[in-house]
């Protein structure tokens, strides 16, 4: 028993060496309750939101009187996500934006410099194939110019990127290049017709299916004679050295947060169409 | 041997895009007491414009405090005679004007001459869209 403790004990402190990222497109809802409820519980460093409606002072207002002491970093271009840092906001750097992403560089002393790209691309329900497939290829060449002028390639990107892990945007070389072994992306990069693509490693593959939960975090069903029904569209990808530190254990899809059920008694999303998701990486120094 | 070429070669006279969008570009540190500009510049990206075209170009507006920071407004190309010109814009200034539907995936515009060209820019300059993001820059920069 007190080996266990021991051990548990050992396993917080060691935790705190690594960086907590929190995930929710809230779809347009009133969820600011459901919100605390969740920092509360998963205590992340980052809680970045998409389709947050609400005022985005009142949430941090909300959230300073129930203990939790975020910084709002501000947004300029990017409004269709919101970003929570216990970080300093001296610490963020802001970097190349578009309407569907944001690029912010985390300097903090004692860590390595990373790069945090923030998506919430286009819809799957509005927009085709090969719109999201051009999409993730202007979004890919936006990061490697940020990574080119920061001198590193500590790279995260997460959020709502509306494609599946195996949907052409995420798996062309050209385009987001996120491939689902970490040992295969450890060669960093790949040469397709005589150019070197960058390869990211998208952990996120191992949520597909339900042996572990749930499938997925976005359910839709279609008339058409293909319905995947669950989607798993909110993701992280990262580059493989960074990849290295990733908390695998700590990956995981949201259902509930201070005792409230984020699904319907069929598992189906209910406070919003999506469902959180969370992960911890330990960035090296 | 007979000369098949013309008399002489007129230079083509109607001003480039990028010569354009360059003069636009110099005037914003003047409007923003030097806190924002915009930088034009030639990409080789396989873009979904250049597919056609010989030449691409972006316009990002950045800050001059905000050292990393860009936004990205637009792209654009043209092949060797300058026109058309095809642009892709912000989807959320395409919506504000009405080029593209309520989910902003028709964010493309194509201009056949100078004339058009200045229209077109002069909507995307002025969109509220754009003062906003311009406006955040210069807040941020205090």
């Amino acid at each position: 028993m007190e080996l266990r403790f021991l051990l548990e004990q050992l396993r917080d402190t060691l935790r705190e060496a690594y960086v907590k990222f929190l995930f929710w497109n809230v779809g347009g809802r009133t969820v600011d309750k459901e919100i605390i409820a969740l920092v509360a519980d998963e205590r992340p460093d980052f809680l970045v939101l998409a389709e947050y409606k609400t005022s985005t002072i009142d949430l941090l207002r909300s959230m300073v009187a129930a203990g939790i002491h975020f910084y709002l970093i501000p947004s300029i271009a990017c409004d269709r996500i919101t970003i929570y840092s216990n970080i300093v906001p001296n610490h963020i750097h802001h970097r190349r934006e578009a309407s569907r992403f944001t690029i912010k560089e985390i300097r903090s002393t004692g860590t390595k410099p990373i790069l945090l790209c923030l998506v919430h691309l286009l819809s799957k329900l509005h927009a085709s194939d090969d719109d999201q497939l051009y999409g993730a290829i202007s979004l890919k060449n936006a990061i490697e110019k940020a990574e080119t002028e920061a001198g590193h390639k500590n790279t995260i990107v997460f959020g709502d990127f509306n494609m599946n892990p195996f949907d052409k945007g995420m798996l062309f070389a050209a385009a987001l290049n996120a491939i689902s072994c970490l040992r295969t992306a450890e060669r960093e990069s790949r040469m397709v017709q005589g150019q070197v693509q960058n390869l990211f490693y998208n952990p996120t593959w191992n949520l597909l299916g339900d042996f572990i939960e749930g499938p997925g975090t976005y359910f839709h069903k279609s008339p058409s004679s293909l319905s995947l029904y669950w989607n798993m569209l909110d993701q992280v990808i990262m580059r493989p050295e960074l990849a290295r530190g990733l908390d695998r254990d700590s990956l995981k899809i949201i259902r509930a947060a201070g005792g409230t059920s984020f699904i319907t008694d069929e598992g189906l999303p209910s406070v919003s169409d999506h469902l959180p998701i969370v992960f911890s990486i330990d960035i090296p120094c | 041997m007979k000369n098949l070429w013309p008399q002489k070669f007129e230079e083509n006279s109607r001003i480039s895009a990028k010569a354009f969008l360059e003069e636009q570009a110099k005037l914003l540190p003047t409007l923003t007491d030097g806190m924002v500009y915009a930088d034009v510049y030639q990409s080789r990206d396989p873009g979904r414009l250049a597919m056609r075209n010989d030449f691409m170009f972006h316009f990002d507006i950045r800050g001059r405090f905000l050292e990393d920071y860009r936004f990205h407004l637009l792209e654009f190309s043209h092949d060797i005679t300058l026109y058309p010109v095809k642009f892709q814009i912000d989807d959320q200034i395409a919506k504000e004007l009405k080029l593209a539907n309520e989910f902003g995936d028709s964010e493309i515009k194509v201009v056949e001459t100078p004339e058009e060209l200045e229209a077109f820019v002069s909507a995307v300059l002025r969109s509220k869209r754009l003062g906003n993001v311009i406006g955040s820059i210069i807040r941020l920069s205090h």
